[in-house]
């Protein structure tokens, strides 16, 4: 009866209703709005302009056709051609153009000596500039010197065209694009300009970077970012990661590092984690099983508490109401506690099942909406892909952000394919944990009610049955982490802390016997606290208007039935 | 005459005081008996003692001759003096849900409720909340909780409080139906007129202890103080009347029609003596000896085991 009560009285309550559906719709909303705010935040993207005086980290800057990368070391002969004379009239100024062109080249290979190869390319180079020696020394003819050093030329520039060529994927874009900012380099700007246009807010970027040409002698620093509005630190953290890996690369290959060898160095790097089962291996799913002790702790901690102080109000409702006189002349006291109790746990069972039901359906109803954002992680996931693949870049992605879509799909993934049975395992030990643990403070909140007269007075009582809950609430991380350790175990045995300290283990399959231990001493402690917070109750219930101290609880506890 | 209730040697000890001394009392079938006592005299331990809220530490209780035991929990009804109902429950399902909590089958239960809601003219009730009604609103509805499961013994606390007149003779009415139809009523008060009305017989509590206990004509009769009011029409006989030495004159007032007197009869004296004594004085219209009123017999009864409890704590001293 007084569980009937106490259970539809609170059920047909209209908090309880909106609870009910608000509580799926905030939890369904957590996997959704994420993916949602992605898909806007992907459509804005900045632009932002590179003033790299050197050109140090825009390849395509070196060609004349921009997006075409991979004959970006031909620009450079294309370059030293200029520069070389072979049009002209062939004269000893001629020759000694050659000479100066050909140092101005080699020049320019120190220069941009990190992209390639150096010494073999200076090396041909060297051996060119012998053989015109040579030959100029023999008094040729003018015309079959010019031919000869075209031919001569020529086979040094094929050599160090086969050298680079094989290097081709190396030139990409240094800060390569990603979905929410966009580099343009730019070269011979006036840097006030661009600034004074960026302060007004004519100009179409949102942001300068500037890499002064100092940057590569002067041990890398100097580089600037200006812009009108904050600068966030998802792009603060974008652009000093790019270009960290770039500056480790260009130092790692002017320290001769064969980039062959740097690209193999380079892999992607993916280690698999095996769980051993009874029929052999499976993955671990560390991951997801941090995430399941998370929510079940958490769940846990806010449903004892939620509900706890529902009983505790309650008692004082009957309290001040007066009407526990009139009931406790047809039940025993003890009777109207544990009714109220255990009422109350049916609500918030009630309640958890509403969730977790409400919640499968808005997510799988959701399914058609999130198979677009699917399919935008897709993309994303071709983008790394091709990203990683890309020799030099590796990581450079590994944007927080840009993770989290991917991780979103993967956990929905993975608990889908999370055997029913060790999920199955988990919902009843969830149950068990949540019933007792709900119980065993609710009989000491039931106690706390009885004994004070105002919701105002409970706080002195409140503070020794907080303190474990908030205890091993701040613990999960630490039990998540390690949850095999001594920290994870004794929460997880001692009966005060152990509902929501065993929820964040459980997930790791620990031992039977531990979980025994811990359910039998939580259901032994449950029994007593039940039946002193009984004897405090009794007598608290029908005590009005007087201040009650620890004391007073334990004569309390004494007085005959 | 039978007993429906009985308490022998009762006692119960709080923690820093003694709520109940070696209390008795017993209750007639069909009557109604009346637990008095000041403020803090152990009236409402000694109710929630029989109603088995708490239970004594020694003494033992029996209902129709036998222990009590918590079977009997649903053939008492109690109305508390402090009481109150769920503030946000409708008042039907209230009264139904706690009529249920006394073993009433629901259906049953509802044909009650309606009609003693007809009778109390509180139909109009049934669906609001509690908070909405007034206090006496409030105390219809749980005196009618009270007596729905038409228990043996009726246990009222202060059921008057809270009432107007007119629907505190109501309620007054309805227990005298009740004890006519055969209830046994334990009636607690501090209305002494109200216990001079429907009290059969009464028993005082005072500082833990029964001090008075008995049929209610009989403890007035007891403390009779040989007061008697005389009234004489036309002249009297003044200097014979202060001559005599067998009273002593409270009061005299000349009316109207002639005299008023109160004379107290000095002890040992008879009434007849006093009488024909009288008859010499003048006409005599009427004679009337002073019984003293439940108020009276309270506070002489609790002031004398008061100054008693004083002079015993003296002498130990």
């Amino acid at each position: 009866m007084i569980i009937n009560r106490e259970y539809f009285s609170r059920i047909k309550k209209k908090s309880f209703i909106i609870m009910t559906i608000i509580g799926p719709l905030l939890l369904a909303a957590l996997f959704i709005v994420p993916i949602w705010l992605q898909k806007i935040a992907g459509e804005d993207s900045k632009l932002i302009a590179v003033i790299d005086q050197q050109n140090m980290f825009n390849s395509s800057a070196l060609n004349h056709n921009a997006n075409s990368k991979t004959d970006s070391i031909f620009t450079l002969m294309d370059l030293s051609r200029q520069v070389l004379p072979f049009d002209e009239k062939y004269s000893e100024d001629s020759v000694a153009g050659i000479f100066e062109a050909l140092n101005y080249f080699i020049a320019k290979i120190d220069d941009f000596e990190v992209f390639f190869n150096p010494e073999k390319v200076t090396g041909v180079l060297d051996q060119l500039k012998i053989k015109v020696l040579d030959t100029y020394s023999k008094n040729i003819p003018a015309d079959s010197l010019k031919k000869l050093f075209s031919e001569q030329y020529i086979e040094a520039y094929d050599i160090i065209a086969e050298n680079c060529i094989k290097r081709d994927k190396f030139f990409v874009n240094m800060i390569p694009d990603s979905r929410f900012y966009k580099f343009v380099f730019l070269r011979d700007v006036n840097k006030d300009t661009l600034l004074a246009e960026l302060k007004t807010g004519e100009s179409k970027y949102d942001a300068v970077l500037e890499i002064p040409e100092t940057f590569y002698n002067k041990n890398f620093s100097g580089v600037q970012m200006y812009s009108k509005d904050e600068i966030h630190t998802g792009l603060q953290n974008y652009v000093r990661l790019s270009m960290e890996k770039e500056v480790e690369r260009m130092i790692l290959i002017s320290e001769k590092v064969d980039i062959e060898v740097l690209n193999k160095a380079r892999k992607n790097f993916t280690v698999g984690f095996s769980v051993m089962q009874d029929d052999g291996f499976s993955e671990s799913q560390a991951e997801l099983k941090q995430m399941i002790g998370f929510i079940a702790g958490f769940l846990i901690y806010i449903f004892i508490f939620m509900y706890g102080v529902q009983v505790m109000r309650g008692v004082i409702e009957e309290k001040t109401s007066r009407i526990v006189e009139i009931i406790v002349s047809s039940v025993k006291p003890y009777q109207l506690m544990m009714g109220k109790i255990v009422g109350i746990a049916m609500v918030g069972l009630t309640q958890f099942l509403l969730w977790v039901l409400l919640t499968f359906a808005i997510i799988s109803g959701l399914k058609s909406y999130l198979s677009e954002p699917a399919v935008i992680s897709d993309q994303q996931i071709a983008q790394q892909e091709q990203l990683m693949n890309t020799p030099g870049v590796n990581g450079v992605n590994m944007d927080q952000s840009m993770q989290m879509p991917t991780a979103e799909q993967s956990i929905l993934d993975q608990i889908e394919s999370l055997s029913d049975i060790v999920f199955g395992y988990v919902i009843l030990l969830f149950i068990f944990f949540f019933v007792f643990g709900y119980l065993l403070y609710a009989s000491l909140f039931a106690a706390v009610g009885s004994a004070v007269d105002a919701e105002t007075d409970t706080q002195q009582f409140m503070m020794p049955i907080t303190i474990p809950i908030i205890l091993s609430i701040i613990s999960i991380p630490v039990i998540v982490q390690n949850p095999d350790g001594p920290v994870a175990f004794w929460l997880s045995i001692i009966p005060f802390t152990s509902p929501i300290a065993m929820m964040a283990r459980i997930p790791y399959e620990i031992p039977v016997s531990e979980i025994i231990l811990s359910m039998s001493l939580l259901l032994i402690t449950f029994l007593f606290v039940a039946w002193l917070s009984a004897r405090i109750y009794r007598t608290g219930i029908l005590m009005y208007g007087k201040k009650v101290s620890y004391k007073e609880l334990w004569k309390w506890l004494k007085y005959k039935g | 005459m039978m007993e429906l209730f009985k308490a022998e040697g009762v006692s119960k000890q709080y923690s820093n005081h003694l709520a109940l001394d070696d209390v008795s009392i017993s209750v007639e079938k069909g009557k109604i008996f009346g637990l008095l006592g000041p403020n803090g005299a152990g009236k409402t331990t000694l109710i929630r003692i029989i109603n088995q809220i708490t239970g004594p530490d020694s003494g033992s209780l029996f209902f129709e001759g036998k222990k009590l035991d918590p079977s009997h929990i649903s053939r008492i009804g109690y109305l508390p003096e402090e009481r109150g109902l769920y503030k946000k429950m409708k008042v039907g399902e209230q009264a139904l849900y706690l009529a249920q909590l006394k073993d009433l089958p629901k259906r049953e239960a509802m044909k009650r409720l309606k009609i003693w809601f007809e009778k109390f003219d509180i139909t109009a009730w049934w669906d609001k909340k509690v908070e909405e009604l007034s206090k006496g609103m409030q105390q219809k509805v749980q005196f009618i909780i009270t007596v729905l499961h038409k228990p043996d013994l009726l246990i009222f606390d202060e059921p008057f409080s809270g009432f107007d007149p007119i629907n505190a003779n109501l309620v007054k009415q309805e227990i005298l139906n009740l004890r006519n139809e055969g209830s046994t009523i334990i009636f607690s008060t501090h209305n002494m007129g109200s216990v001079e009305e429907l009290c059969d017989n009464i028993a005082l509590i005072n500082k833990s202890k029964n001090i008075l206990q008995g049929e209610i004509n009989e403890i007035r009769n007891k403390y009779k103080a040989n007061i008697f009011d005389i009234e004489f029409s036309g002249k009297i006989n003044l200097p014979q009347l202060t001559l005599s030495s067998s009273y002593e004159i409270l009061n005299h007032k000349e009316i109207d029609s002639g005299h008023k007197l109160t004379l107290k009869l000095i002890e040992n004296v008879k009434t007849n003596q006093l009488i024909s004594n009288l008859l010499d004085i003048g006409n005599i219209v009427s004679f009337n000896e002073q019984i003293p009123s439940m108020n009276d017999v309270f506070i002489k009864a609790v002031e004398e085991t008061n100054l008693k409890l004083k002079m015993e704590g003296n002498s130990h001293e």
